[in-house]
């Protein structure tokens, strides 16, 4: 559904990506599009310049559409958005310039992933977002489990424990790409003290008590203030969910 | 019958486990809850989505991608990718989850062939022991590919009571079939219960069946071997 109403609405419906900082042409089934740069609150957005009848395809439609076609296309546009997400997640466990190998091995590991679970990609279940970052999450732990010499004692795989997100649902929550954008804007505006700790629990793999540990916190102080970013991302996700309808 | 779990893992064990965080032998405890609770999957989910919603807000614009060093984002690294893709003999487009088989050759019990999964894969990896450690308390070890925390599985005999005991580390209990009480709850299939270190109860199975909970217990020191882990369980008996 496009709109043509009011400029802003037009800018935030249907943007690619908030991220790469060099316009470039991006070709799909329906033909090329032209991306520019725009300005929002001191972010670059980029805006589809023919905001009419040729939208560009959101993350959950090329999903579909590799998952259907094995289309090529498709999945390159999601391995340059997603590449680097996959990077900066990784660099969050392992740190160390030392461990960069692994990463872009790793961060191989979940685009073949990509490839060969599309098929099954379900978008009235996840968001794209959420699909994939699900596969770096078990990628992370097979990494670990890897490592780990008792692993080989049991046929106990990664999924069996973390199973496939989208099979249960439907959820309906993040359903559409644009709502990206916002989320940006608004994860970033999470007090310092509340982004910290969530972030370190989620993008760098440490438990309440690691985190506690590290920042010299008390637990009960660690542990409110991921239920406090929780309540408030939950809350500006459903708000995103709302303004759509 | 009373078929949705009323007890369950709290928010923070939630979210270890939605970030990936938690550790594989009470990610185990939480995900045979899950196969049970609808309530907490979606929970789960809503969790997944902060962890997404984090992932992909990683890269702040003011820090100049040109600074990381992304070999991911030219056309080589996209190439390469592609190669191996291709080269790949067996390129799956079905649903994933491969079937690994299973270390033996055992089949369960038809019983046991509604357990989660992950509960079932353990039962028939290595062979099952019971053993008795009290009249109305067998336990059997479960072997889970770590070292840090026993894993077992605990059946109740039907109207039987476990004597009161104390906990010296800290376990998880999750019931599989059957229920049991103590002195705060009643605990059905599914439900997920925690006692620290120092809890003290008396569990009492309902008089209809044998109960069958699964048990996620942290080891204060390492254990060695399978008498060190039976004796460490229960350790300050009061006569019943």
């Amino acid at each position: 559904m496009t709109s043509t109403n009011s400029s802003s609405s037009a800018i935030l419906d249907n943007h690619r990506s908030t991220h790469v900082q060099t316009s470039h042409a991006y070709s799909n089934k329906v033909g090329s599009i032209h991306i520019n740069k725009v300005t929002v609150s001191g972010m670059t957005i980029q805006t589809p310049t023919n905001t009419k009848k040729a939208p560009l395809k959101k993350w959950n439609d090329l999903l579909v559409t590799l998952g259907v076609d094995q289309d090529r296309a498709a999945f390159k546009a999601l391995f340059e958005h997603f590449s680097p997400l996959l990077k900066n997640y990784f660099i969050g466990k392992y740190p160390n310039q030392s461990s960069y190998q692994m990463i872009e091995e790793l961060i191989q590991e979940v685009m073949i992933k990509v490839w060969q679970k599309a098929a099954s990609y379900d978008p009235t279940k996840a968001a794209a977002s959420t699909w994939i970052f699900t596969l770096a999450r078990n990628t992370r732990i097979d990494m670990l489990r890897r490592q780990n010499k008792y692993a080989n004692t049991t046929s106990i795989e990664t999924e069996d424990i973390w199973e496939d997100t989208t099979e249960n649902g439907p959820y309906t929550f993040l359903t559409h790409k644009r709502d990206e954008v916002l989320i940006k804007e608004k994860v970033l505006l999470l007090p310092d003290d509340q982004q910290t700790v969530i972030r370190k629990v989620y993008m760098e793999a440490k438990s309440h008590t690691e985190v506690a540990t590290e920042l010299g916190l008390p637990l009960g102080t660690v542990k409110s203030r991921v239920r406090l970013a929780q309540k408030k991302l939950q809350a500006m996700l459903a708000e995103t969910k709302q303004n759509e309808l | 019958m009373n078929t949705s779990p009323q007890h369950h893992p709290d928010k923070n064990i939630l979210t270890e486990f939605a970030a990936g965080c938690l550790e594989s032998a009470p990610a185990i405890a939480v995900s045979t809850h899950l196969h049970y609770c609808s309530h907490c999957r979606n929970d789960v989910h809503k969790l997944e989505e902060i962890g997404a919603a984090l992932f992909s807000t990683s890269i702040n614009d003011d820090v100049a991608r040109q600074d990381i060093e992304l070999t991911s984002a030219n056309d080589g690294a996209f190439a390469s990718l592609m190669q191996v893709i291709d080269t790949q003999k067996s390129i799956q487009q079905d649903l994933p989850s491969g079937e690994n088989t299973p270390l033996t050759t055992t089949t369960l019990a038809k019983k046991y062939t509604l357990l989660p999964k992950v509960v079932q894969k353990m039962m028939t990896d290595n062979p099952i022991q019971w053993r008795t450690v009290t009249r109305n308390l067998r336990s059997a070890n479960l072997v889970a590919g770590q070292d840090k925390y026993a894993v077992s599985l605990q059946k109740i005999r039907s109207g039987g009571q476990v004597p009161e005991h104390e906990h010296t580390a800290s376990e998880i209990t999750v019931v599989l079939k059957g229920s049991f009480s103590d002195e705060d709850s009643v605990y059905q299939q599914g439900d997920f219960l925690l006692k620290n270190a120092g809890d003290r109860h008396q569990p009492l199975a309902s008089n209809n069946e044998d109960c069958l909970c699964l048990s996620v217990e942290q080891a204060p020191v390492k254990l060695t071997g399978f008498f060190m882990r039976l004796l460490n369980r229960f350790i300050s008996f009061t006569p019943a």
